[in-house]
Order: C-alpha cells, then structure tokens, then sequence
C-alpha cells in the first residue's frame, strides 16, 4: 500500500512509502478478488439454507447465533477453515494456482 | 448413472462458477459494442487471424471491459477443474461405494499399460485442466459427470448432449451391428449411439484410462456391452473391416492436423465397404463471418485448446476425400453447432 504524502502528515515513526505488490501482479489481485468473491457467496449461500432448515424445524436461531461462544472443537473446525481460505486467495494471489 | 447429490460447498462453489462464466458471456458482447464503435466487425476486421487479435488489442488496450471479460475468463478457465474436484472430494466417501459397484457389468475395458502417449497428447493439458485428463483417480468422473453435466450444460444452453443425439442420427439408415466411437473419453458421445442404434456392438478408443474407467462406469449403469480401449485413434489395431460405423464427437480439435488426417484414413480402414463415419466438431471457420471466428479463436487462445485454430481451419471434407471415402457432407447446424461431416466408404473399396 502506498502513503499518499499530501494527504498524511509525517511522522518520524513513519516507514519509507513503499509498493509491496508489483506491477505484475495486478492480474492475480483480480483472481483474488474472484475467488473470495466465490467464497463469500458460498458462505451466504449456507447461512440461508441453515435459516432454512432450522425454520422447517420450527426453530428460530438468529437471535442464538448473535451470543453463541463456540467450544474449542467447534473453533478448530473454524481455524482449519480460516487457512483454507486465506490458502485460497494467497494462492490466486501469487499466481501459483496458474495451469 | 445416477446424478449424485452435490454437497453444500460444491453445489455453492458451481453455481458461482456458472455465474461468473454468464458474466464472461454480457463481457464479450461489452468488448464486441466497444470494438463496433471503433467500427471495428466482421465486415472491417483483417483476414488473418494473428492481426484480428493485435487489432483488438491495440484498439481495447485501455478498455477496462476487455481487462475484465479476460480476468473473468482466465479465472473461470483455472477455476472450473479445481472446483470440481473439491465438489467431488466433498462427497467422495458416499459417491465412491457406487463408482466401485459400476466397475463390474456387462462393459469391458481393456487398459494398456505399456502405452506411450504421443506428445501432442501427454503433454498437453487440456482445457486447462490441471495435470492432464489422467491426474487424479476420479477425473473420468469429475469431468464426465460434473464439469460437463453441472457446468458445460448450463453455460452452453443445455444442449451438448442433444447435438451428438443429433449428429448420430445423421447417419443414413441402415441395421448398424458394429460402431466404434474414436475418442470416446467418459462416453456422452456413445451414449447417444448406444440410443440411436440399441442393437449394435459399441466400442470406443481413447487414450485416457481414467476417461475410459467413467465410461465403463456409464455403460454398466445402463447394462450396455460397450467395448473400451486405450489406444490411439489413429491406430487401432483392429483389423480391417472391423466395423460398420466410425464416428467422433470434439475428437477432431483436440488433435494435430497430421493426426486429424491419420484418424480419416485409420477410419476408412477400420469401415468394412460401404461403412459410414461421422465425425462432428466445432464450427469451420470457413463457416463462420471474421468476428465470430475471432471470438471462438480468442477463447480457444486462452482456453487450454492448442489445435483449435489449425483444426478448425482445416478442410475435413478434403481430408474425408484424400482419405477415399466419397458422398462426403459436411455442414453445420442451425444455432452454430456442431459441424457434421457424413461420408461413405465406396462398396468396391
């Protein structure tokens, strides 16, 4: 990310404005962006085929899930998913999914 | 084959991917209104194929519609093997007791191990698909089962399968007892054989185990004797005269044109005298005006389709003759595709 100087003032604490991607990589950031995209859209997807399904089952969670505490197993499960998708977008983001 | 129940995630992931290719399709109509308001269309665009692309480029450099309808295209192009694979590996475990039970039937598979693959094949991964048709164990049915079915179905209007029900039924009417299938990979194309000619004995080639596997799995399902080999279309090892039906379904723009040409006369080898062989592909680009022949080029450029162009500027009527076959017709449909050619091989061959 860029430092736009005009808009920032100095601070001695500043590091140097500095590019971190390259130029050749502005076609993997738009892979990236697709592909969390999908990921987005398959996390919306199940959201609303779980209300769904709790909702034929007579059962209203919205209000449970805004207080839930997940266990440590539950939590596990999140974190592999978590790597799973930033592997995902690291991936595209580099380019080494290309074929 | 019973259509499998797709888990949550894979059901997701394609029909996002199906999404973003009906995005891919309003992109390409964005590119070609820019590049009409240059006054750039079939009428305007040079005759070589290599200065249509430059033109366009050079017209659109700056057009961020072309930049998109590229990176949704490149994207979909890596996307669509992987996504299938993580569908199928998400129901694997209830998906692979019935692979297992379709090994066994009526339909026999005959594997070579020690087959070398020519380098026009083994090299080449096509459509982009990521270590070749054979890298994984179930790639005959990840790609003949959900990548054409859940994808290629609906990004391609829903009607590939109808169109080889179509080209099959363009053989002239006659008792068929013995039909091979070149290139028959995880067997759409004989499936619509097995239909039009339910008493024949279908065989199939190909040089894809994995493909072959699927298609042994699709015939059993059905209790259908099909027959299938791994070995090249343009040598057989059958005997001549071995049948009296030779056909393909998108075999010829996946080969070199030397090949296309081998796989004519290993036909008309194959065809006892008066034999029929139908071969059906993509559209001639004879066929088709200089903007529709630039848009399937483009695709095919980026599409992991390495003899598309050479294929399908390639005379297939011309080849059919050289290689002696006679009331030889080719055509395309209405509605653009496929291209059938129909011929016969003379009774005094």
């Amino acid at each position: 990310m860029t430092t736009d100087a005009k808009t920032s003032p100095k601070r001695a604490s500043d590091p140097e404005p500095r590019q971190m991607l390259r130029d050749n990589q502005l076609d993997h950031l738009g892979e990236a962006m697709l592909t969390l995209t999908r990921e987005v859209w398959v996390l919306t997807d199940r959201v609303r085929i779980l209300e769904a399904v709790l909702e034929d089952k007579g059962i209203d969670v919205r209000d449970a899930i805004a207080t839930y505490v997940p266990s440590a197993e539950l939590e596990a499960e999140l974190a592999a998913g978590r790597t799973r998708l930033v592997d995902a977008i690291v991936t595209a983001l580099t380019g080494q999914g290309d074929a | 084959m019973d259509e499998v129940v797709l888990g949550q995630r894979g059901r997701a992931t394609i029909d996002f991917h199906c999404a973003v290719r009906g995005a891919v399709a309003k992109l390409q109509r964005a590119v070609e209104a820019e590049l009409s308001d240059a006054g750039i269309n079939a009428q305007t665009m040079p005759e070589k194929m290599d200065d249509r692309h430059r033109l366009v480029d050079d017209t659109l450099a700056r057009s961020p519609v072309y930049g998109a309808r590229a990176l949704l295209g490149e994207w979909t192009a890596k996307d669509h093997g992987p996504i299938c694979q993580d569908a199928f590996a998400e129901i694997r475990e209830t998906v692979e007791p019935m692979l297992r039970a379709l090994e066994d039937g009526p339909a026999t598979l005959e594997l070579d191990e020690t087959l070398q693959l020519p380098a026009y094949f083994g090299r080449v991964w096509f459509h982009r698909t990521t270590g070749g048709w054979d890298a994984s164990e179930h790639n005959g049915f990840v790609h003949g089962e959900l990548i054409h079915k859940r994808i290629l179905t609906r990004v391609f209007g829903g009607n590939i399968f109808g169109h080889r029900r179509t080209a099959a039924a363009k053989a002239p009417p006659r008792a068929y007892r013995r039909i091979l299938d070149m290139g028959a990979s995880s067997g759409h194309n004989m499936v619509a054989l097995a239909e039009a000619f339910p008493d024949a004995q279908i065989s199939g080639v190909d040089f894809s185990a994995r493909m072959l596997e699927q298609a042994r799995r699709v015939a059993n399902a059905h209790g259908w004797a099909w027959k299938l080999y791994q070995r090249p279309c343009e040598a057989t090892g059958f005997a001549d005269g071995s049948f009296d039906l030779v056909s393909s379904y998108n075999l010829i723009h996946e080969i070199p044109p030397r090949i296309i040409r081998a796989v004519f006369a290993e036909a008309y080898r194959l065809l006892e005298p008066g034999g029929t062989v139908i071969m059906s592909d993509v559209p001639r680009y004879a066929d088709l005006d200089r903007m529709a022949s630039w848009r399937f080029d483009w695709a095919a450029r980026w599409g992991g389709e390495p003899y598309w162009r050479a294929a399908s500027i390639t005379d297939l009527v011309a080849v059919a003759q050289e290689a002696g076959f006679v009331d030889v017709n080719g055509g395309v449909l209405p509605g653009g595709q496929p291209y059938i050619l129909v011929a016969r091989k003379p009774e005094a061959a």
